[in-house]
């Protein structure tokens, strides 16, 4: 089906929806069905030379990622193609709100999404501690399967309907284990020590249900694996960055 | 806020090896006045850096004077001024306790309160006066912290920051290693050998969400200096010099930098960077910083030297936002931290 088309030519007859940190994001509906197109463009502030292989290792890393953890039953967008000569994937259009927006920033009162829209979370049939909990638990199926996110936000994870599931996004950051040697309790902890810290700065009013989130994860890990990345993630919270330096 | 009257702070600098006294004045209509900034600097040998005690002994060595030259500058006596702001951390402890020293005599001799400021609120603060940027995302980058910070309910919340040493500290340790001066600053001689460069060495580019790590970056750098190919004018095509490596660890870590800032302008959807700290004057990251803005839709405020690299008028300035909402500290509080994170502090003089 796309085919025909080169990847600019269908981002042509895309509608740009995001400029992300890394890429910019459209959407196609001009295929059979509609896809995700994530351009990683050439960065013009960093050196031409530093760019292109960024990018060209971030592609790989997302591809390889988003390949193993759908094989594995963690709920990502499908590939649908990748052409790393341009910088691009094509990926499945995931209709929903990021966690991000479904939190919103404040403790009360409704919250909108980017697009302005009114999220309710009555209206889908969640509420927040399962939320919490869908995410806990997709979190632990990826680490299960070798997957290190290495940018857990709540912007990347997204809310989608009927039924409602949390799906996993952007892997440009990702690593990948062999599953045989179970992905490192350190990695976990600081994969979701980002999280944790995304929590902090972006909802400072609901650190309390980021314990339910972690609750959910350690039901889904076990406890044997569990009490392991608690460990690190006890130490990890004490590392570096919790200290202030001179200057 | 008050805005009967108007009002004016003197704020006291010495967390690391700059100490400067700079004086404030907040008017009834709401604009602002820089009466007075003087700086004195602590500036080590090539090849060395500041230790504590003799940054101390700096430290007590000027202050005196530093103060005296605010107040004349100013054209004011410290009968004038509403309250004694000094920086309360984090920094060196021995430089921060001399300082927070003089501010309590001062306070205990002219009877004016005492209001201790975080060191990084201070910049933020000095950022947004000086720039008018509303309400942007923070990158502080200095010979000590690292962070990316965003306003949130009252607070300065960090989203990003190192994970091992500090960009400035990468820098300065860097120079220390190829024997650049310390006058003005190593930073600055960075810069300068930077724009000599223009070969790309490989690098560790090591991003972990919105943190960075440093720390490989600077061992792989100095690793260049023993290479044999590492020559003072480049012979063959794979030769390097330290303009090279200076060109080659600038642009790595400030697309680093960049990079984590725009994650977290994408993740909070703010369309305003602004840049403070000593290594915010640099010209490169500057324009590293625009460009990545302008593709965004976005706009970057920064600062020159007076006032990105340490000083006293932005505890003055921090300071006296603190001591209009009515905070004072008191005399046995005083104490310095030398960790003291910026999220600590409650920003009551904003509300949005």
């Amino acid at each position: 089906m796309a085919n025909t088309r080169t990847s600019e030519e269908l981002r042509g007859e895309s509608q740009l929806i995001k400029q992300g940190a890394e890429a910019r994001v459209y959407l196609s509906q001009s295929q059979e069905r509609s896809m995700i197109l994530k351009w990683r463009f050439p960065k013009k502030y960093r050196h031409a030379t530093l760019d292109r292989s960024l990018n060209k290792q971030r592609i790989q890393s997302e591809v390889k990622a988003l390949n193993r953890a759908e094989s594995l039953g963690v709920q990502v967008p499908r590939v649908v193609f990748t052409d790393s000569r341009d910088g691009m994937v094509a990926m499945e259009w995931l209709d929903g709100y990021s966690v991000r927006e479904w939190l919103g920033s404040k403790a009360e009162g409704q919250v909108k999404a980017d697009d302005g829209m009114r999220l309710d979370m009555k209206s889908v049939g969640i509420d927040r501690d399962t939320l919490m909990q869908l995410v806990g638990e997709q979190i632990a199926v990826l680490h299960l399967s070798g997957i290190i996110h290495g940018d857990l936000t709540t912007s990347n994870l997204i809310l989608k309907h009927h039924p409602n599931a949390v799906y996993i996004i952007d892997f440009g950051l990702s690593s990948l284990k062999p599953i045989t040697h179970y992905t490192s309790a350190e990695d976990r902890a600081v994969d979701l020590y980002v999280l944790e810290r995304a929590f902090g700065s972006t909802h400072p009013a609901f650190e309390a249900e980021y314990t339910t989130l972690l609750n959910s994860y350690a039901r889904r890990v076990g406890d044997a694996e569990w009490n392991k990345v608690n460990i690190k993630l006890h130490d990890v919270r004490l590392r570096g960055r919790k200290k202030s330096m001179v200057g | 806020m008050d805005t009967s009257r108007e009002y004016i702070a003197i704020g006291l600098e010495g967390s690391a090896n700059k100490l400067g006294a700079g004086i404030v004045r907040h008017n009834k209509d709401g604009s602002v006045d820089v009466l007075s900034n003087p700086r004195h600097t602590y500036i080590t040998p090539p090849g060395s850096g500041f230790l504590p005690a003799d940054t101390a002994r700096h430290h007590k060595a000027w202050l005196v004077k530093i103060i005296q030259k605010s107040l004349f500058d100013a054209e004011l006596s410290l009968e004038d001024v509403d309250c004694i702001c000094f920086t309360k951390g984090p920094g060196m402890g021995a430089p921060l306790t001399a300082v927070a020293m003089v501010a309590r005599t001062l306070s205990l001799l002219y009877s004016k309160p005492l209001v201790g400021v975080n060191h990084c609120v201070g910049h933020i603060e000095m950022g947004r006066l000086i720039t008018g940027a509303q309400n942007p995302i923070v990158l502080y980058v200095s010979g000590g912290n690292t962070q990316v910070i965003a306003y949130s309910q009252q607070r300065y919340r960090i989203f990003g920051e190192t994970l091992d040493i500090a960009v400035g500290n990468c820098l300065d340790r860097f120079a220390r290693v190829i024997g650049l001066p310390n006058d003005p600053s190593p930073g600055f001689n960075i810069e300068q050998a930077a724009k000599k460069g223009n070969k790309l060495l490989k690098l560790p580019y090591t991003t972990k969400g919105m943190d960075i790590s440093l720390s490989g970056l600077l061992t792989a750098t100095s690793t260049y200096t023993t290479k044999p190919q590492f020559k003072s004018a480049a012979e063959t095509q794979d030769d390097f010099t330290k303009e090279d490596l200076c060109f080659t660890l600038q642009e790595v870590a400030f697309a680093m930098l960049v990079e984590t800032t725009e994650r977290a302008m994408a993740h909070v959807g703010s369309k305003e960077v602004l840049i403070v700290g000593g290594v915010g004057c640099n010209k490169r990251l500057q324009e590293m910083m625009a460009i990545m803005a302008e593709e965004r839709g976005g706009k970057v405020f920064a600062t020159d030297m007076r006032f990105c690299i340490d000083n006293g008028l932005m505890i003055a300035q921090a300071g006296l936002l603190q001591h209009r909402m009515g905070q004072v500290t008191p005399l046995e509080q005083s104490n310095c931290k030398q960790r003291f994170r910026t999220d600590e502090v409650l920003v009551s003089w904003r509300s949005d």
